[in-house]
């Protein structure tokens, strides 16, 4: 027991410190504007709206395709988003390409980003107007993003409070999990109300009862795994003992791997 | 004076006119015998191979064959790192566990070693988040990621094929990197002018990955200024997305890139294994033909040659029965000696070439001593019953210059 | 001790039917030499065949001590040789690949006699016929005459009582015939019945009665010198 509990503890510092690179920066510390990219990311964010980032290479059939799509679709979302368009060989662009690994994805490539910093959605090569709306997201749905994209356990707490009580609402399990050492460096609590329409497609996808008495606690881990989903009051033993099952069986049913589907001896 | 000296005597008297029907038998079973090892190690060396292996999917460059799926990812071809962003950031389920390979050979120590660049998860998992609030509604439990990080998740490597995590300056060493090159962790290595420090020895596979260096993909692509490319991607996929059409889907994704499971691969082995033991058996029916013809026709001229010596030995009092056991015994040594020769001819063979032809390690295997001697004596007599009949009836009446 | 009666012999050769024994009759008795003569094709071989057990005859019967032989089948015919019958050859049929000892092994081994029995025997019968010395040599290390020796002491391996010569001395020359008839009478001596066909009329003279032989049939009977000799 105590080798396992040893082992998580180490699962969340792994999470912690290579989720720093992903974080967003301090803002003290942000390079720059050099990089046109990384000032539209800036402006946005404090504008509380939306980014679409087109990363392209050379122009080709493929960019202008998706250019095509992007531009005009940009003036429907009017105030909601903004764009901008990355060349990722020009050296100013530097910092944004290396920040998203672009250099290593398909290009033409759009990212789009929330308010807060998360990716919500990646379009590599190509793209269509429906798709594009689907990366505008709930606040809850963003903030579990942002967290999931930060290599960080998401501890989703749907209950009947208005956010700015949460603090003291929050159950004691959940808040003795996210207290211990082991996992609070690589762990985020995030609250949402089920009654508020915009997170009905978010409970909806974590097949959560908006309607259920009392708190559902949703454990989550990167890149969007459902890792334990508790119906009412949780215990932090409840939730380690999730955090363990999920991490000493990758697949349900073990149906992953040789063994599963892969030739029986 | 017993049967065996008569037989034995005789053997040795005419050895030269035996030779070509002993190497037929002998090369036959040596050949058969060689085969069988071989295929039987190497059906082994697969099955371990399999076993070790923890991907059930590979994505390889459209040009890689399937004869060697282990050394798929050695055959120089390379495809863009890109897949693995693209295959990371598409909404297919069951396709976290995914681990980017691209290999070069290397030189420690005057001794070459195959130097493999992985791509740690913590790479590439932010980017499969990019998939937006769709991961959410992807089955639970299709390769959560948080159990594929152990606690001394490095070593796990050699079985789960996905590391968590990997600086630039960290090396895993094969087990048999390690001993040959007397390293251990935390020591220093110097690989293509560049320094790093040995993270982990990984546990024994018994698969090629003993003899690998592992680090990081974008040292080793930097190190042998490919670029951002590598050589295959394993992908740990769902059984259960597998049998709704994971590879169909992969493939539209990826469609320069070849995408083939497993059970693909090892049907591939299978097949290669398959001919194999088509080509012992037609060796087999060679010998039977080829051999028993040659020993029935030697065994025929033997008895008409000796038929003045039969005659005699009749005259002196023999039976037809000992006259059938004479030549029976002969064809029972003839086969036991090739049979046995044959063994371990082939037994020989198969070590000294199993490694150069099938990659594996082969051992001598007594259990195919006893079938290699069986067949080849029960050839043998089946061959020789006829002159032998011939033999015991034949008039004695020969022996004499005039009837 | 041996018997004819009536024998006659038939064979086709290139379509032809050709008569080898004629309703041949002879009485032999226990103890006699008789040599068998005639010229080539007279049916010489073919009688000392069906004497031996090892040609049937194609009409009449060949007795031994009063037992048909032909009555036996082919096995029975092979023990009856094993136990009574000498045979010494032309060519002497040595097993090529053999040597002398071991040559005369042979019958002692097909008689069930163990090993070391039957060393000391063939030892015993070799150093009688003066090859004492030549116990390891193959036939083709020995001259014809030893090899007929070899031939005279395998054939006595056994102890038989009836010995069956098929021209034993047409390959030697005059002295080294002599000793073999020598010993051949020597042998008669022992009790020990003896037929001989030869071609040569100073061997023949040597037993006890000559049978001439002409197209199958026994044509003319007389005593020979050592009977002659005798009375």
């Amino acid at each position: 027991m105590t080798r396992t509990l040893l082992s998580l503890g180490m699962v969340a510092a792994a999470l912690s410190a290579t989720g720093a690179a992903f974080a967003q920066s301090p803002p003290g510390l942000r390079p720059a504007a050099a990089s046109k990219g990384m000032a539209a990311i800036e402006h946005a964010a404090a504008g509380g709206k939306y980014l679409f980032v087109f990363f392209w290479r050379e122009q080709n059939p493929q960019t202008d395709a998706m250019w095509n799509v992007l531009q005009p679709a940009m003036g429907k979302f009017g105030a909601a988003a903004e764009l901008v368009a990355v060349h990722v060989t020009d050296p100013a662009e530097k910092p944004i390409v290396t920040r998203f690994g672009v250099d290593r994805s398909p290009v033409p490539l759009v990212l789009a980003l929330a308010p807060n910093g998360a990716i919500t959605k990646a379009f590599p090569l190509k793209l269509d107007e429906k798709q594009l709306s689907q990366a505008f997201v709930s606040r809850g749905t963003a903030e579990c993003l942002r967290a999931l994209q930060a290599r960080k356990l998401v501890l989703l707490c749907v209950q009947s409070r208005s956010a700015y009580v949460r603090q003291v609402s929050i159950q004691p399990g959940v808040a003795d999990f996210a207290a211990d050492a082991r996992f609070a460096p690589a762990t985020e609590i995030v609250s949402v109300d089920p009654a508020d329409p915009a997170e009905a497609s978010l409970l909806r996808d974590l097949q959560v009862d908006p309607g259920a008495v009392g708190p559902t606690t949703v454990l989550l881990a990167p890149p969007g795994s459902v890792v334990g989903k508790f119906v009412g009051a949780v215990s932090k033993e409840q939730l380690v003992a999730a955090l363990q099952a999920a991490q000493s069986n990758p697949c349900a049913g073990g149906k992953c791997g040789p063994g599963g589907c892969g030739p029986k001896r | 004076m017993k049967l065996q000296t008569l037989v034995l005597r005789e053997i040795f008297e005419r050895k030269s006119q035996l030779l070509t029907s002993f190497l037929a038998i002998l090369l036959g079973i040596t050949v058969i015998v060689s085969i069988k090892n071989i295929t039987y190690y190497s059906e082994k060396a697969v099955a371990r191979e399999m076993d070790s292996l923890g991907a059930n999917v590979l994505v390889l460059p459209k040009s890689a064959t399937l004869q060697d799926y282990y050394a798929a990812d050695m055959q120089g071809e390379t495809i863009p790192e890109e897949y693995v962003t693209q295959l990371a950031m598409s909404d297919l389920a069951g396709l976290d566990n995914l681990s980017p390979k691209l290999s070069v050979p290397v030189e420690l120590q005057g001794k070459t070693f195959t130097l493999t660049g992985i791509l740690p998860k913590s790479e590439f998992q932010a980017k499969a988040a990019w998939s937006g609030a769709g991961i959410f509604s992807r089955p639970i439990g299709c390769g959560a990621s948080v159990g594929m990080m152990g606690s001394d998740d490095k070593k796990t490597l050699a079985r789960k094929r996905v590391i968590e995590t990997l600086e630039d300056n960290e090396v895993l060493l094969g087990a048999d990197v390690a001993a040959k090159l007397g390293l251990k962790e935390a020591d220093r290595l110097e690989v293509l002018g560049r320094p790093f420090q040995v993270t982990a020895v990984l546990p024994q596979t018994g698969t090629v990955d003993d003899s690998r260096v592992f680090a990081h993909l974008h040292v080793v692509q930097d190190l042998s200024n490919q670029g951002p490319v590598i050589n295959a991607i394993e992908v740990i996929g769902c059984c259960q997305e597998i049998s709704k059409g994971l590879v169909e889907k992969i493939n539209r994704l990826l469609p320069d890139a070849k995408v083939v499971t497993i059970t693909q691969i090892a049907d591939a082995q299978i097949k290669i294994n398959r001919m194999m033991s088509n080509l012992s058996l037609m060796f087999l029916v060679i010998i039977v033909f080829v051999g028993g013809a040659s020993i029935a026709n030697y065994m025929y001229a033997n008895v008409f040659e000796r038929r003045r010596e039969i005659g005699t030995l009749m005259a002196l009092g023999a039976g037809s029965g000992l006259v059938l056991r004479i030549f029976l015994l002969k064809a029972l040594i003839l086969g036991a000696a090739g049979g046995g020769g044959g063994y371990v001819l082939g037994t020989v063979l198969a070590v000294v070439l199993g490694p150069k032809l099938a990659g594996v390690l082969v051992l001598p295997m007594p259990v195919l001593a006893l079938p290699a001697v069986g067949i080849s004596v029960a050839l043998a007599l089946a061959a020789s019953y006829f002159p032998a009949r011939r033999a015991a009836r034949l008039d004695p009446c020969a022996t004499f210059q005039e009837v | 001790m041996l018997r004819m009666e009536n024998v006659s012999k038939t064979y086709r050769h290139r379509g032809r039917s050709v008569t080898a024994l004629d309703g041949a009759n002879a009485e032999i008795a226990r103890g006699d030499f008789v040599s068998i003569v005639g010229p080539s094709g007279s049916g010489k071989s073919t009688l000392l065949l069906m004497l031996g057990g090892m040609l049937s005859p194609s009409a009449g019967r060949v007795l031994l001590e009063g037992q048909s032989i032909y009555d036996l089948d082919a096995n029975g015919r092979a023990r009856l040789r094993r136990r009574k019958i000498g045979f010494v050859f032309q060519t002497f049929n040595l097993v090529p690949y053999l040597s002398a000892l071991e040559n005369v092994q042979v019958p002692l081994f097909l008689a069930g006699m163990d090993e070391m029995a039957q060393k000391d025997r063939a030892a015993a019968l070799l150093d009688r016929v003066g090859l004492g010395d030549r116990l390891d040599h193959k036939p083709s290390e020995l001259s014809v005459g030893q090899q007929q020796r070899v031939a005279l002491a395998r054939m006595l391996a056994n102890d038989p009582a009836v010995i069956l010569a098929d021209e034993p001395t047409g390959n030697l020359d005059p002295e080294t015939s002599r000793q073999v008839i020598d010993f051949l009478v020597d042998v008669n001596a022992e009790g020990r019945t003896v037929v001989m066909v030869t071609h040569d009329p100073r061997a023949a003279e040597r037993a006890k009665r000559v049978l001439r032989l002409d197209r199958g049939s026994i044509v003319s009977e007389r005593p020979g010198r050592q009977a002659r000799g005798a009375a």
